[in-house]
């Protein structure tokens, strides 16, 4: 078996969580105007690729799909020091729809210059956190998927991860090609500097129109709406307990508590 | 509208709970159908289910998704669902994400309500890493949904009996080589914070490890489970995951949430929001906690513990 050589690493340009503002009047939220940045975990995933082939050699590929103003998170994952991206360019195209994302990152991956050993996603994005698009991508390939990988090792042509199932830790061995999704514990990506986004600059994006991918136009349609956003609010009585130290309040919470028909048990 | 609706029971009976939504969301002339993939299914004699699916296959291994995918594909062809419905456990979503791809359909995760309308299934689910809650609609079907949070008290089953079919489903299962090669529980297994009544959580408040000790003390005195943020449970590793609570976490709903040192962070809060009556104890009177807090404690939790915990406990030694 020939050792495995070519990583690539899906990332999203989402929106900005932290950016965000809704409408004070109306509590909505306006997702399209939104500002943008890299998910979180896709670089978390960019960081892992990029010490895989520190370690083992070969090439890290980033690919995103999006507008133009996607190149932003390619550009983040360059600097880190991913090798090539590739823009899956959909102008108004249906970014956020995980079964058409996840449709079209597939397409892209049965090109011959798409074909990957090891591909790494994020486990969810930051905006949607729909968990789906890595899976996806490897169900419809017929490739095994490796989800919330906590630690990655390449061991004689082997995959092993460590990962996290909600009832403990599995170690998970697969062969190649194989897709993996990771969450933050995974490493802390590094920081770019001054140097890396200079080279990365000079890096190649190369731009792939998705209707070129031989994708039937349903495969990509839309088929989730977002008919809205709004900040959650849930009515809380927000009462201050009074107190002047510690036993006070622990008597003036006890007595309120007791109130809501909760007592010690 | 009628629905022909695939609940997943990926863990034997687990699906029971969503069985009252699985019958409304059929309603009267649609059809409802369980996918058992365990032996001796629980379900021949509930009411209301047409069709019980049976996986049978030599090696088929509920608790790989790329396994439970394959059935779940299947029994969705079978039926033919045009809604199906799993729970929030990490395998189930990786499943109905895999499934949806085997089948070119929507597969979403982290649902928290689902109604179908004139304009197709419409469902609500956390956005923006928790900042958020959206509605999403769905036009085109099947549709396959991982419930986040398991709708409270099934109500009473006032379908009549009738007769169950059991039909045995062939799965063929994946060649690629993938191997389970060991399996850890977690530190401190075997809390299941979903269906806790009263849970205390704990954050980054705490200073260190030993003083769990202090929060297992009042979750005693209250008879609670004990619940933590993210760096609790995966960077401190004090507390297992059962124990996390958030976006990454479990979803909880109890009725009293106790939050000890926890700041409230978007992704924390959208795992706590649909608890009953929250008490926050924090030094910080600017902690974003408060503002999603019934009682707002300001104070130092290592002094407020112990004296909290002792008046529970003595209040419920005491005779009446
Ligand atoms: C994609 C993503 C997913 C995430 N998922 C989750 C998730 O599922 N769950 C989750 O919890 N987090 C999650 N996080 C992390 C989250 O953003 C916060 O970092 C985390 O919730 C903070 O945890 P904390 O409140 O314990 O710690 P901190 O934010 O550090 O807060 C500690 C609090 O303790 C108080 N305190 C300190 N000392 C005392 C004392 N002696 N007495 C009383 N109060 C004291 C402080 O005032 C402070 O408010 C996620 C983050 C990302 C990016
Ligand atoms: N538009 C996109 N382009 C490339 N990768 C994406 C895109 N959307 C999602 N992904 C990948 O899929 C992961 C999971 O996304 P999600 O299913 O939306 O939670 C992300 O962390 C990315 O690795």
């Amino acid at each position: 078996m020939s050792l495995p050589r070519r990583w690539v690493v899906a990332v999203k340009h989402g929106i900005d969580v932290n950016l965000t503002r809704a409408d004070p009047t109306t509590g909505r939220i306006d997702l399209a105007r939104a500002p943008r940045k890299t998910s979180d975990f896709d670089k978390n995933a960019v960081e892992e690729a990029v010490r895989l082939r520190e370690k083992h050699g070969g090439t890290v590929t980033v690919v995103t799909v999006g507008p133009a103003t996607a190149r932003e998170a390619i550009r983040d994952a360059l600097a880190i020091g991913a090798d090539e991206g590739v823009l899956l360019a959909a102008p108004d195209g249906p970014v956020g729809d995980s079964r058409a994302v996840a449709g079209t990152l597939a397409a892209y991956f049965r090109t011959p210059g798409g074909a990957f050993d090891l591909a790494l996603f994020g486990e969810g994005s930051t905006d949607h956190f729909s968990g789906t698009v890595g899976p996806r991508v490897a169900a419809e390939l017929g490739f095994p998927s490796l989800s919330h990988v906590r630690q990655l090792t390449i061991d004689g042509g082997h995959l092993r991860v460590h990962r996290d199932i909600d009832s403990g830790i599995e170690e998970l061995e697969s062969g190649f090609p194989a897709v993996v999704t990771v969450g933050q514990e995974i490493n802390t990506p590094r920081m770019p500097t001054f140097l890396s986004t200079l080279k990365s600059s000079k890096k190649e994006i190369r731009e792939i129109p998705i209707d070129s991918l031989g994708l039937s136009a349903s495969k990509w349609t839309r088929s989730i709406v977002i008919q809205e956003a709004s900040v959650p609010s849930v009515p809380r009585k927000k009462i201050r307990v009074s107190g002047e130290n510690p036993s006070a309040l622990s008597h003036e919470l006890v007595e309120l508590l007791r109130r809501e028909g909760i007592d010690g048990k | 509208m009628t629905e022909r609706v695939l609940l997943v029971d990926w863990v034997a009976g687990e699906a029971s709970a969503l069985l009252p939504l699985a019958r409304d969301l059929a309603g009267p002339g649609g059809a409802l159908a369980v996918l058992s993939t365990v032996a001796g299914n629980p379900w021949t004699s509930s009411s209301g289910i047409d069709t019980v699916y049976q996986v049978a296959a030599p090696g088929f291994d509920a608790t790989r998704a790329d396994h439970l995918a394959l059935a779940i594909a299947e029994a969705t062809r079978a039926l033919p669902a045009t809604l199906v419905l799993s729970g929030p456990a990490k395998v189930e979503r990786e499943a109905v994400a895999r499934a949806g791809a085997l089948l070119d359909a929507v597969a979403i995760t982290g649902v928290r309500a689902v109604r179908v309308g004139p304009d197709g299934v419409e469902l609500s689910r956390d956005l923006l890493s928790g900042n958020a809650t959206g509605i999403e609609s769905i036009a085109s079907r099947p549709a396959l949904l991982s419930l986040s949070i398991v709708p409270a008290g099934a109500g009473p089953d006032e379908s009549p009996p009738n007769a169950t079919q059991v039909v045995a489903l062939p799965v063929e299962l994946p060649t690629y080589d993938l191997r389970r090669i060991s399996r850890q529980p977690k530190p401190v297994a075997g809390v299941d914070l979903e269906a806790a009544d009263r849970i205390v959580s704990v954050g980054r408040g705490l200073q260190k490890r030993e003083d769990l000790a202090l929060i297992e003390g009042l979750a005693r005195a209250l008879g609670a489970a004990v619940g933590c943020t993210r760096p609790i449970a995966a960077e401190s590793g004090w507390l297992g995951d059962d124990h996390w609570v958030g976006l990454t976490g479990h979803r909880v709903r109890p009725t009293l949430y106790v939050a000890v040192g926890i700041s409230g962070a978007a992704q924390h809060l959208v795992g706590m929001r649909d608890s009953k009556i929250v008490v926050a104890i924090n030094k910080d009177a600017n902690a974003p906690i408060f503002q999603q807090a019934d009682y707002q404690v300001v104070g130092d939790l290592y002094a407020i513990l112990p004296e909290l915990t002792r008046l529970l406990t003595a209040a419920s030694t005491a005779p009446s």
